[in-house]
């Protein structure tokens, strides 16, 4: 093959030849136009992408188109503007989210302009803060909401302009509502406030709420205080645990029975709350069967004097499990010592009952069974029957008595004005006929005084007062009835020359059963004679007392109403 | 066994705007695979200028991207699936 160039001449002529290169000169200029089109395209897509120019030195024009840089930056913008679109379509869902949160959520939400105006706000605002005004957004918040008026704490909105952060403004009063306001800036790129979001909490009912429950508070307290009161000044002993038995409530009563103090026994065993063997015994018994117990102790008081105590502990069941134990610790001292006193009382009177009753039982035999009794032995028998009859009489009469003033039936008390000698007169002949051994003797200051009383009463009172002188009075001992007129009233008392009692047995002896001596049965009598005599007495407005020695005889003194 | 590929392209000694242009070809060339998440684009460049530029290019197509610098004086821009697609 040749190769060698053909000479151009051979081909065309000097004028195509011109043409030519005039053509060639004009497709340069075309392709440089071109390419340099290409190049500006590129730079200004390579600066929308952020980056500098295209160098030449970089890419030469050949490589340039090959390469293609539009192709591939339009490639990569059609990706980015997809997701832009993708972003946008983000954005709206978001924007819709945050709406329907901004509606419905329960606090008034204002965003206002650096210039206090109003951007937007949501439904709770317009109806809380604007009160359904509608034309407020660009209106300053100062005249919409405010109205006017300079807000009595400082401004929520001025706090986060002034500072740049998020502000709280509590106790916000508007209309009849209270509301904590939260102040929260947003900021621009160069850190400056350009929004400031408002949100108005309302408290209103959280204030009444908290109102009630400090109420509801200083009620409990006062409960509580009532509550502590009682069980302060509760003389039983109380104690509470929990279902494993550790203390969590004792009353000083308590503390002062167990010798401990509530500090130092909380939280522990109500067992080792005490020190008392059979106290413990008879906590851990209770613990172990979780069932109602009482029991009784001999326990010793602050005074060093032991007394009888009944522990009574009952089980709080919740939901049918066992919550906790309550402890009393009674002081059942006096009501042993009553039933002592009955037991006593009874067994006596069972004795005073049987020895007359033997006797009316064996005259009476005498009389059926004896075949040839003369007159006089037969009265007698009679008379023997008769005076043990009346023994019998007084005995259940007294028991009555007392049986009514026990049971609150009081007797009537008819005061009318009586002669005191007169009546003195009338009490002393019976007994003066039936107790021949003794001496009676009367020393009124005054004869035919008159009492404002009521006269079988007072007669019961001096036969219960003469019948005790005469018990337990010597044979040959002088009883003695002394009357004297005092300023207001008049003092009637009975003396004896008998035993006499010690101070103790002169404080007993009023009350119910008491006797001074219940050993010596030889004396007859119930223990209630003194207490009718104290009661009547007093049932008249008097007053009555013992004045006695052992050994030295007993004076009884009661004072009665003068009649005037 | 881990499914995912990684397609190296490195482009250390090239600076922007070139860099820039031969990391867009690649993305676009494996827009679909690392879309897919089962290829991860790394880019190795020494180019300050495209530390930058890539990656915000690669953000703004949608990708979720890493740059980790090595200690042999070099950056790899890890292209990835975008995790909230």
């Amino acid at each position: 093959m040749n190769h060698n160039p053909p000479d151009k001449r051979s081909f065309c002529t000097e004028r195509d030849y011109a043409a030519l290169l005039a053509e060639n000169r004009s497709l340069q200029a075309e392709n440089r136009h071109l390419l340099q089109y290409v190049r500006a395209k590129t730079d200004d897509l390579l600066k929308v992408m952020g980056t500098v120019v295209l160098q030449p030195e970089e890419l030469n024009d050949a490589s340039l188109i090959e390469f293609d840089p539009i192709g591939i930056v339009t490639e990569s913008f059609v990706q980015i503007l997809a997701n832009l679109r993708k972003t946008n379509l983000k954005l709206h869902t978001t924007h819709l989210e945050i709406q329907a949160i901004f509606d419905s959520v329960g606090a008034a939400i204002m965003v206002l302009d650096p210039q206090r105006r109003i951007i937007t706000c949501n439904e709770n605002a317009r109806h809380k803060l604007l009160f359904g005004t509608t034309d407020f957004i660009g209106k300053s918040c100062r005249d919409t909401v405010c109205r006017g008026k300079t807000p009595v704490h400082r401004c929520a909105h001025d706090m986060v302009m002034t500072s740049g952060h998020t502000e709280n403004c509590s106790g916000w009063n508007f209309g009849r509502h209270s509301f904590d306001v939260i102040g929260q800036p947003i900021k621009n790129d160069s850190d400056e406030v350009t929004h400031v979001v408002l949100v108005y909490n309302d408290i209103t009912e959280h204030l009444r709420n908290a109102e009630a429950l400090q109420c509801a508070l200083i009620e409990a307290k006062e409960a509580k205080a009532q509550i502590d009161g009682l069980l302060q000044s509760m003389s039983d002993g109380l104690i509470a645990s929990d279902s494993d038995g550790a203390v969590v409530l004792m009353n000083p009563a308590a503390e002062q029975l167990l010798n401990t103090t509530f500090e130092a026994s909380f939280g522990g065993s109500i067992s080792d709350a005490t020190t008392i063997p059979t106290l413990k015994e008879y906590f851990d018994k209770l613990i172990r069967s979780e069932a109602n117990h009482s029991d009784e102790f001999e326990l010793q008081r602050s005074d060093g004097t032991m007394q009888t105590y009944q522990a009574r502990s009952s089980v709080l069941l919740e939901s049918g499990r066992v919550d906790g134990y309550i402890t009393f610790l009674q002081d059942v001292s006096r009501e042993r010592e009553i039933d002592r006193m009955k037991d006593e009382f009874l067994s006596t009177a069972a004795h005073q009952l049987r020895t007359p009753l033997a006797s009316v039982i064996g005259y009476a035999e005498l009389i059926m069974y004896s075949e040839a009794l003369n007159k006089e032995t037969l009265g007698d028998y009679i008379s023997m029957i008769y005076s043990k009859a009346e023994q019998l009489s007084e005995i259940v009469s007294n028991l009555l008595d007392i049986s009514r003033i026990e049971a609150g039936h009081h007797p009537i008390i008819v005061q009318n004005a009586v002669p005191v000698d007169a009546l003195i007169d009338e009490v002393l002949a019976g007994f003066r006929k039936s107790c021949l051994k003794h001496v009676f003797k009367v020393n009124l200051q005054q004869r035919g005084l008159l009492l404002n009383i009521d006269r079988f009463a007072i007669l019961q009172v001096l036969e219960n007062l003469l019948s005790n002188a005469v018990k337990y009075s010597p044979e040959g001992g002088v009883i003695k009835i002394e009357g004297m007129r005092l300023a207001n009233h008049y003092q009637l008392s009975v003396a004896d020359q008998g035993l006499g009692m010690t101070d103790q047995q002169a404080t007993q002896a009023f009350e119910k059963f008491y006797r001074a001596d219940s050993s010596n049965t030889a004396i007859s009598g119930s223990g209630l004679g003194l207490t009718i005599v104290r009661y009547l007495v007093e049932a008249h407005g008097g007053k009555v007392w013992i004045e006695t020695k052992p050994g030295s005889g007993t004076i009884v003194h009661t004072t009665l109403p003068l009649s005037l | 066994m881990s499914l995912l590929k990684e397609h190296l392209q490195d482009i250390r000694g090239q600076v922007c705007p070139s860099s820039l242009l031969v990391a867009l070809r690649c993305i676009n060339e494996n827009m679909e695979a690392i879309r897919l998440g089962t290829l991860v684009l790394k880019i190795i460049t020494d180019n300050r200028t495209a530390v930058v530029t890539i990656p915000n290019a690669a953000s703004n197509m949608g990708f979720d991207v890493q740059i980790e610098k090595e200690q042999e004086g070099y950056y790899v821009i890890s292209i990835t699936q975008n995790n909230e697609d």
